[in-house]
């Protein structure tokens, strides 16, 4: 054997182990013999210094830096952390639109709209029933009141405009009852 | 520290293996506190199987008080691993620990040395630590660490390569 013996080999020769050959070239060998008595000295004094007490300076772990053990569940926390961190944004960005759609001003003009133009439908009904009777002015206007549809609308244009409001107190009965009346009996009706 | 098989009693087995153990536990947890804790742990389990073995069976109190050692250091680090980030430079300083007679070499090696050698070794993995300290510290043969830790001799030797190129580097650097 020619060839100087690695460190793994000079290793195992300390540990009493090694082939012959390797045992023969480290008797003839000067280089790889100091090689081999500097391994020996090396652990002796890491040997004796591990038993003796520790230097105070070395036993602080408070900036011991990161041990490779830890260093992919460490990655993994981080990884983790950033997906969470990046799905909660996603989440947030597609979430705002919708918010943004209800928050426009086509929906706010529509809801503004919506009443008025229920109004202008009851005002259209009245003066309706205003041009043609004016009896049929307080039905409308009590329409307009109570602010619900009513069979009453049509009265007039059933021919039935005379069942007005002060015969509707004198019978004791409520507009609302002689809507109800007027679908369930139609032959009541007509006096 | 020899191979004691013959019976004893607790406190020659206390007085003969402590400072062993101590150490042992000093250098796998590198917290003067943390070790006499274990240390203390390990010498209750020594009484509980004191008291339980019979007195005609022979004990293997050495190598069962390493094994035992390891394993309370291993627990140890993996319940309180958040202790490991607890401040603990005072706890060293304020350490009596007995200054032993000291190899010339030794003596020459300044403070700075063994502070670099002692901080390789915590470097190192866990495995590492305890396949050196049981190996060079602790001086036993390959095969027995093997058993102690439950691995095989093929790895032992292997943790120990990598374990002494480490620690060779520090002292490389200081050459």
């Amino acid at each position: 054997m020619n060839r100087c013996l690695k460190d793994k080999a000079l290793f195992l020769l300390h540990d009493g182990e090694g082939t012959s050959a390797q045992q023969t070239h480290l008797k003839e060998c000067e280089a790889c013999a100091a090689r081999y008595q500097q391994l020996r000295r090396d652990l002796e004094t890491i040997s004796q210094v591990l038993r003796e007490e520790p230097p105070p300076e070395t036993v602080s772990h408070r900036f011991r830096p990161l041990s490779v053990r830890w260093l992919p569940a460490t990655i993994a926390v981080v990884l983790a952390l950033i997906l969470v961190w990046e799905g909660m944004r996603i989440w947030n960005r597609s979430a705002r639109p919708l918010f943004r759609e209800t928050d426009n001003g086509e929906t706010w003009s529509l809801l503004d709209e919506l009443p008025s133009s229920l109004f202008s439908l009851n005002e259209a009904l009245a003066v309706e029933l205003w041009t043609e009777g004016a009896g049929s002015y307080d039905l409308a206007a009590t329409a307009l009141e109570s602010d619900r549809p009513c069979e009453w609308y049509d009265l007039s244009a059933r021919g039935e405009g005379e069942f007005s409001i002060e015969e509707s107190e004198t019978s004791g009965v409520t507009p609302l009852r002689s809507c109800v009346e007027l679908e369930a009996k139609p032959s009541d009706t007509k006096r | 520290m020899t191979h004691r098989t013959e019976p004893v009693s607790y406190e020659a087995l206390y007085t003969a293996h402590y400072g062993e153990v101590l150490r042992l536990c000093r250098l796998l947890l590198a917290n003067h506190h943390d070790a006499e804790e274990v240390a203390q742990e390990v010498f209750l389990k020594v009484f509980q199987k004191y008291q339980n073995v019979n007195q005609t069976q022979l004990v293997m109190w050495r190598p069962w008080l390493a094994r035992v050692s390891v394993n309370a250091c291993r627990d140890r680090r993996r319940s309180g691993w958040w202790k490991w980030w607890r401040g603990a430079s005072e706890e060293y300083r304020e350490a009596n620990f007995p200054i032993s007679s000291r190899t010339p070499e030794q003596a020459l090696l300044s403070r700075e040395t063994q502070g670099r050698i002692w901080r390789a070794f915590q470097e190192l993995s866990a495995r590492q630590q305890e396949v050196f300290a049981l190996r060079y510290v602790d001086e036993w043969s390959t095969e027995e660490v093997a058993e102690m830790l439950g691995i095989t001799t093929g790895s032992v030797k292997r943790y120990l390569f990598r374990a002494v190129r480490h620690l060779r580097r520090v002292l490389g650097d200081r050459r």
